[in-house]
This record gives C-alpha cells, structure tokens and sequence, in this order.
C-alpha cells in the first residue's frame, strides 16, 4: 500500500468513499489507472472500517478539572 | 364501699395501659403533620403528629434518629412507623417511633405533574425542538456517576457495540441534594469541552427520591438548551422522569441509551461484507471488458506482411494495365514510343514499391510493439489485482457465516424469482458446500 491509501477518516466518510468507488467502478466509467487506483483505495478502505468496527480498543476517558477549572481528562478504570 | 380488689394503683393501670397498647400495636404506619418538633441534647427527637382533630405524642429515641435520611421539619406531612405505649411517668400516650420519612409519594408526584405541565405549556417538550441523533457518532459523552452501575452497563454496552468511538464521562453526584447543580456543571463541561456530538444524560434505578435530580426544572431547562443532542436513560423502563420528557431522545435504561448512540455494528457489518463482495467483482467486470477490447482492437490490426502483398498486388495491377496500355500506344510514332519507353524506365515501380515496403514494415513493427506493451501491461496490472483480491476473498466473508446461494447451473442466486419450492440449490459455507432444496418463497 502506498502512503495516499492510508486511512485517517472517520467511520462515516470512510464508509461512504467505500460506497461511491464500488459505484463508480461498477459503472465502469473510469480508465485503467484510475481503476486500479480505486481499487486499491477501496481495499484499504474496506479494512480500515471493519477494524473501526471490529478490531478497535475503545478508548473511555474521565474528565477532570484542575484547580485553575482548565479541563483534562484521565482512562476510565471501572472498579 | 368498693372491695379493695377493684382499686387499681397509678402505676399498676399505666403499667397494664402500656401492655395492651404494645401487644395490640406493635408496629404500624401513621400519617400526619408534624408539629412542636423539641431536638434536645441527648439526641432524641420529640414531637407531635396532628391532623384537623387530633394530636399523638411521638418520641424517636437517638438510636433511630442518627440514621434517618429524612430531617424533621415542623409543618412537613410525614409518615412514620412506630410503636404505641404510654409514657408510665406521665400517664401519656406516645408513639416509639422507628422510622420517619417525607409523606412523599404523593407530594412529590404532585410537584412532578406540577412541573410537568408547566414546562409542557412552555413547549419545552414539544418534538419541534428535538435535535436529531448522529447515526455515526464521533464521541460520544456521558453525564453521570463514574462509581454507579449506569456507567458499567453503558461502557459494556459501547464496547461491545462500536469500540471503535470514542468515549468521555462527565462526572456528577445523581443522588442527594447536590445532584441537581451537579447534573447540570457536568452537561456545562460537555459543551464547553467540545469533545462529544452526543450526550448521555443517565442514572441507574432507584427510588422516587433516588430519580428526583432528574425531575428538577433547571437541570431540565440545561438539557433542553444543551446544543449537543442528548440521549436521557434514566432508571427502569417504568420511571419516567422530567430529563426524560425534555430530552431530545428518551431511552428506558441506561444500556437501552448507549444502544441508541452506537450504530448498530452487525448492521454495518453485513453493509461492509456487500460492499467487499462488490468491490473485486466490479474490478474483475472491469478488467474483462477491457480485455475484450483489446481483442476487438486485436482484430482490428492487419499484419504487415498482409498489408505488403495488397500493395504488390495493387502495384502488379496497375504495372500490367500500364504494360497493355504501352503496347497499343506502340503502334502509335516511333519518336513517341521512345519518348514513353523513357518516361516508362524512368518511372520503373521497383523504386516506389522499395519505398513504400520500408514504410509498411516500419508501421508494422510498431503496430506489434504497442499490442504487444498494452497486452503485457493489462497482463501485469490484472497479476496485481489477483494478489489483492486474495485479500478480500469472499471465503473471509463466508467464515464470518455468510454462505453464497447458488442455483443448478453454479449461478449466485440474489432474488426469490429465481427459484421456486422443490428447486435444489448449493449453499457454499467456508468450509463446504450444502445441497439444499427450496421449501417455499417467502416475499
């Protein structure tokens, strides 16, 4: 994978730029370059959100105050 | 004269008094008003119950008043359980009591309906004002207590749903006096924080009292002008508070609320698996139309050396039309035979035909170059795309317990038209196939 396939979107837009090159490509409009390119992003895309969906370690933090009322937050531990 | 034995003593009546009233009411529940509330020292509580006709004379010994929630206040309707005997040193009746609390279902539900009303003729729960919740949340917060059993059931319930959003708790006191201003400094912090586009505002079950922090007016005023949308879980399904009316989506519990903020993953899961079913068939369409155009483009092509004898036979054509038209013009003057005998060596076709027989192989090698590179090309990115594919098998899929239909003619069945009862198709598992028979369309 080259580096303009890395995924850094949200589930949301990930999930819909997956949508619209299967569409695309299904129209078949595009030319050979172009199709592989958007194939390739539609594979990493596709693995991206099932990870999202699948594979992620949620994150749960605790917001805290500090004495100046400045905000932070600290990982939840449940007890 | 009365006999002795009918003359009762001070003490033995009030002694005989205190017995009856302890056997015959050992423990029941009063209502009244409480009134002359006397706290001594000792930590005792006295005071009296009344109604329009009556008054009982209580006592809650300290024992029993250290741990009642409930703080006496002269003039509140109360409910208490107790005791009746007689104070023997005074000859009075008193109630012993054990426990006291607020005559406060009723009250309190009257001021529910009360608030109720109230903020419906304000329109604060009309749907119009209803914000709609993100399908793909992107953070999602949660006012309520980080110790109580609200936050265990909706941090399970988010993790098992969509781990992959994130997560904030905005801590506050649900129970108690301060609960209310506390609700309302933590929805504070979720917006200013910034962080979350949707708001859990919850609590587990309790008592009437218990909820009471969600049924008070300001913290119902900060939900309805919270600008991020807010999602209430308050209690059992049965509890219905004020927070619950006004926000902009009520969930009868605290998981049932977490459920309504994450996309339904199995969902999305089943979308993802078609759309990675699509993806390499879509390519793979792709691929062979192109291929069959390069076929057709194939055909197309005429080879060089074919192309060099439609020449030569063009050139003999016109080079024997020339010779027959040189003989008939021979019977023509000597001088101008000779003259065309010259022109005719001059303009021998050998030469054009070398020309344009260069040409033509020259065309021809370059024709063979170009097919051959667009073949290869097509060739490699088509290897490429095999390898990826790998990646997507469909196989994945169906380990995840999706199975492939198909028809006796190895066809993917996608519609119910397609087949009708006693039809035998082959669901292909990961791991097999399964011959099955069609038992009946359901539409």
């Amino acid at each position: 994978m080259t580096d303009k396939n890395a995924v850094d979107l949200d589930f949301e837009h990930a999930y819909k730029e997956l949508e619209s090159i299967v569409e695309r490509m299904e129209r078949g409009e595009q030319d050979l370059e172009n199709s592989l390119s958007d194939f390739e992003r539609g594979v990493a895309l596709m693995k991206h959100c099932h990870s999202v969906l699948k594979e992620a370690e949620q994150k749960v933090d605790v917001l805290v105050k500090d004495n100046n009322g400045l905000f932070n937050t600290e990982p939840f531990e449940e007890n | 004269m009365s006999p002795n034995s009918n003359v009762y003593q001070v003490s033995q009546l009030t002694d005989e008094m205190r017995r009856l009233m302890e056997v015959s009411y050992p423990e029941i529940w009063i209502e009244g008003e409480l009134s002359s509330l006397s706290t001594p020292a000792s930590g005792h509580l006295y005071f009296s119950l009344k109604d329009e006709r009556s008054q009982l004379r209580c006592a809650m010994f300290k024992g029993r008043a250290s741990i009642s929630r409930y703080r006496p206040k002269a003039g509140d309707l109360v409910r208490v359980r107790a005791k009746i005997s007689v104070y023997s040193a005074r000859g009075d009746l008193q109630c012993i009591v054990q426990h006291i609390e607020e005559a406060g279902e009723g009250l309190l539900q009257r001021r529910f309906e009360e608030l109720k009303a109230n903020l419906n003729q304000q329109g604060l729960f009309d749907q119009i004002h209803k914000k709609p919740i993100p399908a793909f949340a992107k953070h999602i917060g949660i006012v309520t207590s980080p110790s109580g059993a609200a936050v265990r059931d909706i941090v399970s319930t988010l993790k098992r749903r969509c781990p992959g959003i994130p997560v904030t708790i905005y801590p506050a006191v649900v129970q108690g006096d301060s609960a209310a201003n506390s609700i309302i400094s933590a929805i504070r912090d979720a917006v200013q924080h910034q962080q979350c586009d949707v708001l859990l505002v919850s609590r587990g079950g309790g008592s009437l009292e218990d909820l009471w922090c969600f049924n008070h007016e300001q913290v119902a005023r900060e939900i309805y002008n919270c600008p991020i949308p807010v999602v209430s879980g308050v209690g059992h399904e049965v509890d219905v508070t004020i927070a619950d009316l006004v926000a902009d989506l009520r969930a009868p519990t605290p998981t049932a609320a977490a459920e309504l903020v994450s996309p339904n993953t199995e969902q999305l899961l089943n979308q993802l698996a078609s759309l990675t079913f699509r993806l390499p068939r879509s390519f793979e369409r792709f691929i062979q139309r192109r291929a069959q155009q390069v076929d057709f483009s194939g055909r197309q092509l005429v080879h060089p050396r074919q192309q060099l004898e439609r020449n030569r036979s063009k050139v003999a054509q016109a080079s024997s039309r020339l010779q027959s038209l040189t003989l008939s013009r021979l019977k023509q003057p000597k001088l101008a035979a000779d003259n065309l005998a010259k022109r005719l060596a001059y303009q021998n076709p050998s030469k054009l035909l070398n020309a344009k027989t260069n040409d033509v192989s020259i065309i021809g090698q370059r024709l063979q170059k170009a097919t051959y590179a667009k073949l290869t090309h097509t060739k490699r990115s088509t290897e490429h795309i095999a390898s990826q594919l790998h990646l997507v098998s469909p196989l994945a899929t169906l380990e995840r317990g999706f199975a492939i239909a198909r028809d006796n003619s190895n066809a993917i069945i996608r519609s119910t038209e397609q087949l009708g009862a006693g039809d035998t198709i082959d669901l292909q598992l990961s791991d097999g196939k399964l011959a099955c028979k069609v038992i009946e369309t359901i539409e």
